[in-house]
């Protein structure tokens, strides 16, 4: 189980180079992992204090830790109560929001700003919508751990209420420019 | 409280850091001489051909000969054996680019592309000297036949049989929404030669010649898109051993490896064409102006642009990355439903956006929308529709819960 207290993770305010994404992305993995991992009687600070370099996708990256936290709880919901197709298939939605969601955040450049906005809209999408789907999977026995994990994830999402200033930025940079915003060049 | 509840449990790749995609720099050219090749070629001839289900022999012959010269044909296909050698992900990049067009391969029977249903790599050396070389110099055409009336997601269930008849096989059976049935030279045609062990050793592919007794035509079905895929007929078609693809009885697996590649060539096909609706969408509300605002300053639609703009971006990244995997070996068992469904949901989703802020032009046939529309809706549901792609995903995570194939 990996200790927030030991995750490392830089508190460097410069943002970095794209020779440092490497570094970038080993640290939102620690952020992720924490989220995904630690035990939920010791909350953890929120993440966008945690690592200075870009708030935003830390806080994706929490989120994303959170993601992965329920879908595991509703995966062994669906293995214990040997679910049928509509809650297996819930879960695979669950599944397919968080693989998109990380996507977007581990390849969010800093010096990329739409790339940053739409990583963090993602990622809050994917938690926001993970809630109501898992809620409907979980058995008695599971509901205590999914009430305390609900609790961290309303608590990150209630911070950025519907993810609009997440919206506003990528709004922003798609629409009040005339060239066309390059969002078709993603390497 | 503890923590980690059951995380062992879930697949590595959903917690393991995700790849980076690295494009060749021959990949990155692969790209930009599509993208040539999109607006030189394509754009400009969308007007003159607005609803046929194939181009005149003339003007595709035309379109072939030029996506040679650029090196755009056979992209996927290795270089030893006539093709591009740029791989699957060089093939998606280029596909990407040309699907923007509704000139472009949206259909799977358009001929652009030049790269074979990847069953057909498995041909032994006769069979390349027959069928694949001659495939790949756009002389021959070809189709794939998988898809029954009774067995269309439950693909191992098809009921065309194929029985041994002491010299060769005699094929007996009924397919239907064959893309490029109707015009091919031959097909590859998935029978059962072992009905006690079907998916499990019991399917065979056959290569089957147009000119073949036996096989017929029935009728090219009309959609809702532009697409005319075909209903055949198997009636005592006689193909010796030599036509038999692979080995007998392991004709389900190669359906498989196939369909893996195929669906993300049809990811790729949802990224171009959500991307041509994205293009139109955004210079369309920085200039349409309503109660005295720009459609771009209101802030539901804002919004709804930005979601849009994820949505894409993220069905794209899971497509370079499925593609960038299969090229180096990696299994993707768990990745290609992911991509393939996310991509086809996305496409759905950014071109209706793109019809609804357009108001009544959207719907009308003064701009590509609404064909784009069109033929998009399919990409749901052939070459394994959503709910087939999200029960692999299910089963990757908890399990097996009933059979389901292909």
């Amino acid at each position: 189980m990996t200790s927030m207290a030991n995750s490392s993770i830089p508190m460097d305010a410069e943002r970095p180079a794209p020779r440092d994404l490497a570094a970038l992305r080993a640290a939102l993995g620690r952020i992720e992992a924490v989220a995904r991992e630690e035990a939920l009687d010791r909350a953890p600070p929120p993440p966008s204090e945690q690592a200075g370099l870009v708030p935003d996708l830390a806080t994706a990256a929490y989120q994303l830790g959170l993601t992965a936290r329920l879908l595991a709880l509703g995966r062994r919901a669906v293995v214990a109560r040997r679910a049928g197709q509509a809650r297996r298939f819930l879960l695979a939605e669950v599944a397919l929001d968080l693989a998109a969601a990380r996507r977007l955040l581990y390849a969010a450049r800093p010096d990329d700003a739409l790339s940053v906005a739409l990583a963090a809209l993602g990622a809050r999408d994917a938690l926001a919508a993970a809630l109501p789907r898992v809620l409907d999977l979980v058995t008695a026995d599971e509901w205590a751990v999914f009430a305390a994990v609900r609790e961290r994830a309303e608590a990150t999402l209630r911070a950025d209420l519907a993810g609009g200033r997440a919206l506003e930025a990528a709004a922003a940079l798609l629409l009040d420019q005339d060239e066309r915003a390059a969002i078709e060049e993603v390497c | 409280m503890a923590g980690a509840e059951s995380l062992d449990a879930l697949p590595a790749r959903l917690i393991e850091l995700p790849p980076s995609i690295e494009l060749s720099a021959e990949q990155r050219a692969a790209r930009e001489r599509a993208r040539r090749f999109l607006q030189e070629e394509l754009l400009p001839r969308e007007r003159q051909f607005p609803e046929c289900d194939h181009l005149p022999a003339e003007v595709e012959e035309h379109l072939n000969a030029r996506a040679r010269e650029l090196g755009l044909w056979a992209p996927a296909t290795p270089r030893e054996l006539g093709g591009a050698g740029l791989g699957v992900l060089g093939a998606v990049l280029i596909k990407e680019q040309v699907a923007q067009s509704v000139l472009g391969d949206v259909r799977q029977d358009r001929g652009i592309g030049g790269d074979p249903w990847p069953a057909l790599f498995q041909a032994t050396d006769e069979q390349k000297q027959r069928y694949l070389y001659p495939h790949l110099r756009g002389e021959k055409r070809m189709f794939f036949a998988l898809t029954e009336p009774a067995a269309g997601s439950d693909a191992a269930n098809i009921q065309t049989r194929a029985e041994w008849e002491g010299r060769g096989w005699r094929i007996n059976g009924r397919k239907h929404f064959i893309g490029a049935g109707g015009r091919a030279d031959f097909g590859v045609v998935f029978a059962v030669t072992d009905p006690g062990k079907r998916a499990r050793g019991g399917i065979t592919c056959f290569i089957v010649d147009r000119e073949t007794p036996g096989w017929r035509w029935v009728r090219d079905i009309e959609t809702m898109g532009a697409c005319r895929p075909a209903e055949l007929v198997f009636e005592d078609c006689r193909v010796p051993p030599s036509n038999v693809l692979g080995e007998v009885g392991q004709g389900f697996v190669l359906a498989q490896q196939t369909l893996s590649i195929t669906r993300i060539r049809q990811a790729a096909l949802c990224l171009g064409t959500a991307q041509r609706a994205f293009d139109l969408l955004l210079p369309w509300l920085r200039r349409r102006v309503t109660f005295g605002r720009p459609l771009a300053q209101r802030e539901a639609i804002r919004w709804l642009v930005a979601r849009a703009a994820a949505d894409l971006r993220a069905a794209r990244l899971l497509t370079y990355s499925v593609a960038q995997q299969i090229d180096r070996g990696v299994d993707v068992r768990w990745e290609v439903p992911t991509a393939k469904t996310r991509a086809a949901q996305m496409a759905g989703r950014v071109v209706d956006l793109a019809m609804q802020l357009h108001g009544a032009l959207g719907v009308s046939r003064d701009l590509p929308l609404e064909r784009l529309y069109r033929d998009i809706r399919s990409m749901r549901i052939t070459e394994g529709a959503d709910e087939i792609q999200r029960d692999l995903i299910a089963r990757e995570l908890a399990g097996r819960e009933e059979p389901v194939s292909a």
